[in-house]
């Protein structure tokens, strides 16, 4: 790896904040996502996901901090929106427009539109170029939009809740393409979803939201490695949780279960104790229920600082 | 390590953006429908128009009207112009028809412009293209302000031929006169005043049917505070005293009349002694017999050839406010922070 440059960041937001009137969507947001990765953006709704993407391709603009993109560029500038394909939730496209016109428009709209491979994937997909957008399936909808995103040939894409409102299969082939995208293009990936079902999958980074902040944020290799789920005696469990920084305490008459972040340090695990791997899932399902934990890595050197309580 | 995704964003030889082509094809298709149906209802009242100016003008030339301007000496002119009532109400008629013409524009090519974005939330979409929203929104500005004047100028043309015959019996100009309204580039500049409010209007709404509501009453505003108020004061009038403001149908701002005693005459003394004027004989100079009666008289007013100044002073002004109006849209669209 030497004489590698140092590497770009695909998202980078310091001091990040949005206030709508008298309610922050999104506050003190600091993230620095490299380039290359399938992010996923989880947290429950209103968690400030979609103002964060919003502000990331600036549909809207910060009320503190800033935001940029694709190795550095001005989020919504002129060389960002060239590079960077946003998806937003429910697609956003014109119903009365057929799939034809659509991919005219988004072609009139772009430079470097790739008509061709626009046009062979939605046969691809046995969507009728002349059917209305409108009437389209949900699962239709979205793979046009994902089409388009493409065709733009960026170097990142953004989509906000691509999978919401899709049935599973629809689901799963949106995901498929998406992957295949990432496969053949290399390009960057964040989408925000509240669904923390079968992300490990589909992402290897994550970033969790809660009530406007970053709870989490790290790649899913380190934040797995880094948590541990310790089951022990509940007699002794006050006392290891004083020394560990505990992300969600579960007790059940003598036994409990302390999902606890280790930070990838090889700890002493004492006598009648036993450790386990958790899965992504759980992790994050623990950081939903728990707003106050946090984990976040920040610049590498800075692993290891223990949650804060 | 790849070494051929380097491309750096900041290379000098930066991607040309869409065309302008490709834009124009953007709007057209975004707007078609629109265009279609406003440039529809004006071929309709252009028939109309063009169906009653063929019969009027034709009724015009064969009563003889043009020997029957104001001030006319011709005995057989009262005849003449008791036959051709039926015309001039038809075109008092379609006067009110046409005069709200130009608010359309406003209302359902220029409030839904950025509004139904907002509305359906396609701005999403659009806002977030390669183009940018600036390019995208002042493109879309630039043609369909040139729609709009193109075809408003088309149908003002009409108008200008319609009423033709009548400008020297009738004149253009005057609050009893509603031709102004509807006439030359007044008629126009309305038009893109309208269509500059409408998309003010939504983009600062972002609902299309307050946009609307707000276009409608915005322009009628304008409008009423033009005509009540404003333009008696365009320009300086003129004044005459004890004579009848001279000229064809002058547009009359003042009058008063003065008794000898130095008190001014209500409306009912002055047709009072108006009466007493004319019954003992003095119908041809009333003003100059009054005079020497002792009262005196004060008018002004503005003669019909003033038409075009006050047109161009009403329309510049209109096209100032619309300007202002769009650079202000494309000042909010830009800041706009959802």
């Amino acid at each position: 790896m030497t004489g590698m440059p140092e590497q770009s960041l695909a998202l980078e937001a310091s001091g990040l904040g949005k206030r709508y009137g008298s309610t922050w969507a999104l506050r003190d947001c600091g993230l620095s996502i490299p380039e290359g990765h399938v992010v996923a953006l989880v947290g429950p709704n209103g968690s400030g996901k979609t103002t964060l993407l919003h502000l990331a391709v600036g549909l809207a603009t910060p009320t503190t901090g800033r935001v940029r993109v694709q190795g550095g560029l001005d989020a919504g500038s002129l060389e960002a929106l060239e590079c960077v394909a946003f998806v937003a939730q429910d697609t956003a496209l014109y119903p009365s427009l057929s799939v034809a016109d659509m991919l005219h428009l988004a072609r009139n709209l772009n430079t470097g539109f790739d008509s061709a491979r626009a046009e062979a994937r939605i046969a691809e997909l046995d969507i009728p170029p002349t059917r209305k957008v409108g009437k389209l399936s949900g699962g239709q909808r979205a793979q046009v939009a994902l089409t388009l995103a493409l065709a733009k040939r960026p170097r990142q894409l953004i989509l906000d809740e691509p999978l919401s409102s899709l049935d599973p299969l629809a689901r799963h082939d949106f995901m498929a393409a998406l992957m295949t995208a990432v496969a053949e293009d290399g390009i960057s990936v964040i989408f925000s979803s509240h669904v923390v079902a079968e992300l490990e999958r589909v992402c290897d980074y994550l970033v969790v939201l809660a009530s406007g902040q970053v709870q989490v944020a790290g790649e899913v290799d380190d934040l797995l490695t880094s948590h541990q789920l310790y089951t022990g005696p509940a007699a002794q469990a006050d006392r290891l949780a004083a020394t560990l920084p505990v992300v969600r305490d579960r007790r059940a008459e003598a036994q409990a279960h302390l999902l606890v972040r280790t930070s990838g340090r090889r700890t002493e695990v004492p006598t009648g104790w036993e450790t386990h791997q958790v899965g992504l899932e759980e992790m994050v399902l623990a950081y939903l229920r728990a707003p106050a934990a946090s984990a976040l890595p920040g610049p590498r050197e800075l692993i290891g600082k223990g949650a804060r309580p | 390590m790849t070494t051929a995704v380097t491309e750096s964003p900041t290379a000098p030889t930066r991607p040309s953006r869409p065309q302008l082509r490709a834009l124009t094809w953007v709007t057209w298709r975004q707007h078609r429908t629109a265009s279609a149906g406003l440039i529809g209802v004006l071929l309709l009242c252009g028939l109309l128009l063009l169906q009653n100016g063929l019969t009027m003008h034709a009724d015009f030339r064969r009563l003889g009207l043009a020997d029957c301007i104001p001030g006319h000496k011709n005995p057989a002119c009262p005849v003449r112009i008791d036959a051709f009532h039926h015309d001039l109400d038809l075109v008092t008629r379609l006067t009110a028809i046409i005069f709200p013409l130009p608010v359309l524009f406003g209302m359902f090519l220029g409030a839904p412009l950025i509004a139904r974005e907002f509305e359906s939330g396609t701005h999403r979409f659009a806002f977030t293209q390669g183009v940018g929203r600036t390019r995208w929104l002042v493109t879309k500005i630039t043609l369909l302000a040139t729609l709009t004047i193109a075809s408003a100028g088309a149908f003002a043309t009409i108008v200008i031929w319609w009423y033709s015959p009548l400008v020297p019996s009738h004149g253009r100009l005057g609050t009893g006169n509603l031709t102004y309204e509807v006439y030359g580039t007044v008629f126009i500049a309305r038009a893109l005043f309208a269509l500059a409010l409408g998309i003010f209007a939504g983009a600062l709404f972002r609902r299309v049917v307050p946009a609307i509501a707000a276009t409608l009453a915005g322009w009628v505003a304008i409008f009423t505070v033009t005509f009540v108020r404003l333009r008696s004061h365009f320009l300086t009038p003129r004044t005459v005293i004890n004579a009848m403001a001279p000229g064809s149908n002058p547009w009359v701002i003042t009058e008063k009349w003065t008794a000898p005693d130095g008190h001014t005459l209500s409306t009912t003394e002055i047709s009072t002694v108006q009466n007493t004027a004319s019954t003992t004989g003095h119908t041809q100079d009333m003003y100059a017999y009054l005079a020497h009666q002792g009262y005196s008289y004060k008018a002004t007013y503005f003669p019909q050839n003033r038409f075009w100044t006050f047109q161009t002073i009403e329309a510049g002004s209109l096209t100032l406010l619309s300007l202002l109006l769009l650079i202000a849209t494309v000042w909010l669209v830009r800041r706009h922070a959802a």
